[in-house]
């Protein structure tokens, strides 16, 4: 039977584009609530800071379309697919797992291009945040793509674990919840947490994607990168950990 | 195309599945694998497949790649019409692959193409897996289960488009099934499992001559009927029949006779799997 990975690829993308909640929390949600936070919570920011004040917010929720969009919609749609043995069924087609994986990778990757353009596209308009610099912006993606990518591989490894949707799903939002409030992202910044948890969150990517720093990295300005790439590698080495802890837990057990 | 020498499997400290004698499926033969709930059926299938741990050893004459399997339940992503699954499983277009398009007139599935797979009814899935497994073509083809669920106006019409399918193909069947009369007609051999151990396998027709002889008479069981057939050779049957073993001519017309003269209904068969299979697990634990 002749197949390529394109229809592989196609089926994954729809599969992605078909859950209402990855639109939902992946796409709709972040701008909404950028359009909402910059509106009330940025009231009584001066009119010299406004412009960079939104910029943080905008950059800060950007941010949400991997953690909800790929992180959460990944290991709630992966988990129900091994619930229902899905996966399964397409390797007795012939589907390796890698190629499912690799598939399931670049949909997920493509949806997040096309949140980011919706996000970045819908609120210039309307908010006005800051241009980026051209370097700025290649490494704001660069950032954004490599955390997609750490995301998928946790939520990929959550999922296999489990392999039911209940307990990947209720854990999956545990940590988004604890990533949003660890990252400043629910009314209470980082440097108001308790010291041991603020070193807990400084060893999370989302903390520093939500600072206000993050727009000197979009403007093109000085920004320090140890603090985030410190966060991103260890994130990346937890997230590898994982899966291949699913992997090894999964090897001897039945399908 | 399949031979088992022998074969564990272990659920903990169960063990769901011993074959300890010689299996071998030729190409091109079709296999019923029948058994009470629990017999080791679908473990049989999940441990050839490699997708439970298994202890033994058995080879099977195509690769994983080259086996078309139908499990028990099969489920699709219900994110999208189920066309673009058949689209990427077949690797074809709808509509410009014939082969395809000649499968989805032949199981009438034209119009569930835009349905979502949550959608469809039970036999609809059973069908869309049908026309899956049936255009991979394989060599070899497992199908578990195929028609359970289904009511039996609906299992008919499957048995009969798959033994149509298949009537003019040399495709290896392992066909495992709860029904019977399903395998009628549709395989040569039968394996027969009960506690995870082989009953017996063999030639459908070698297996009836040897547990029930030359042909089987089968009515209701009453009092009447009882008393009837009270002077006639009995085999095991199920609790609401009465199976008179015939092995030879000269039985066959005194049992037709005197049913015929009490003017009762009755079966008469040469090839009938359920008497046999009870016949066959008797022997196998008496």
């Amino acid at each position: 039977m002749i197949r390529t990975r394109r229809h592989l690829f196609w089926y994954e993308l729809r599969n992605v584009l078909g859950n209402w909640y990855t639109l939902v929390f992946g796409m709709a949600f972040p701008v909404l609530m950028a359009i909402v936070i910059s509106q009330t919570a940025l009231q009584d920011v001066p009119e010299a800071f406004k412009s960079t004040a939104i910029t943080g917010v905008v950059l800060g929720f950007a941010q949400l379309i991997p953690m909800a969009g790929i992180f959460l919609g990944h290991s709630a749609i992966y988990a129900k697919e091994l619930e229902d043995k899905v996966p399964l069924r397409m390797q007795l087609f012939g589907f390796s797992q890698r190629s499912i994986l690799w598939a399931k990778l670049q949909a997920q990757l493509v949806f997040q291009t096309l949140a980011l353009l919706f996000h970045f596209g819908l609120l210039y308009p309307i908010l006005g945040y800051d241009r980026p610099s051209p370097a700025g912006l290649i490494i704001y993606l660069l950032v954004l793509y490599s955390l997609a990518t750490i995301y998928f591989v946790l939520a990929h490894g959550i999922a296999n674990f489990f392999r039911r949707f209940g307990p990947a799903y209720g854990l999956s939002m545990l940590i988004y919840f604890t990533f949003m409030l660890l990252g400043g992202m629910m009314g209470v910044t980082s440097a108001m947490l308790p010291k041991p948890v603020r070193a807990l969150a400084d060893l999370l990517p989302p903390t520093h994607l939500s600072k206000p720093a993050i727009t000197d990295l979009w403007i093109g300005s000085a920004y320090n990168y140890s603090m985030l790439g410190q966060a991103m590698l260890f994130f990346g080495a937890l997230s590898l950990l994982v899966l291949f802890g699913s992997f090894i837990y999964r090897r001897n057990r039945a399908y | 195309m399949i031979k088992i020498d022998h074969l564990q499997v272990h659920y903990g400290q169960h063990l769901a599945l011993d074959i300890t004698q010689p299996i071998a499926i030729r190409p091109g033969e079709r296999v019923g694998i029948i058994g009470s709930n629990g017999a080791g059926k679908t473990t049989l299938l999940n441990a050839l497949l490699s997708l439970i741990p298994s202890r033994g050893s058995f080879r099977l004459g195509a690769s994983i790649e080259d086996i078309a399997v139908h499990l028990q339940q099969n489920n699709y992503a219900q994110t999208m019409a189920i066309r673009h699954v058949i689209e990427t499983v077949t690797g074809k277009k709808i509509g410009q692959d014939q082969r395809l398009d000649e499968l989805i007139d032949y199981f009438s599935f034209q119009d569930s193409l835009k349905k979502k797979f949550h959608h469809l009814s039970g036999g609809q899935k059973q069908r869309l897996t049908l026309i899956l497994v049936l255009f991979q073509d394989a060599p070899l083809v497992f199908f578990d289960e195929v028609t359970s669920g289904l009511d039996f106006e609906s299992r008919q019409g499957l048995v009969e488009l798959m033994d149509s399918w298949y009537s003019q193909s040399d495709t290896t069947l392992c066909y495992i099934t709860h029904y019977y009369e399903e395998l009628e007609t549709l395989v040569d051999k039968i394996l027969m499992l009960e506690d995870g151990r082989v009953v017996c396998f063999g030639d459908k027709t070698d297996l009836f001559q040897q547990y029930c002889g030359r042909s089987v008479y089968t009515l209701s069981r009453t009092p009447e009927h009882e008393a009837l057939v009270s002077g006639f050779a009995q085999l095991k049957a199920p609790p609401h029949l009465i199976a008179l073993q015939s092995p030879d001519q000269a039985s066959d017309e005194r049992i037709s006779q005197t049913l015929n003269q009490a003017n009762v209904n009755y079966k008469r068969s040469i090839s009938d799997v359920e008497i046999m299979s009870f016949n066959a697990k008797a022997g196998r634990w008496s």
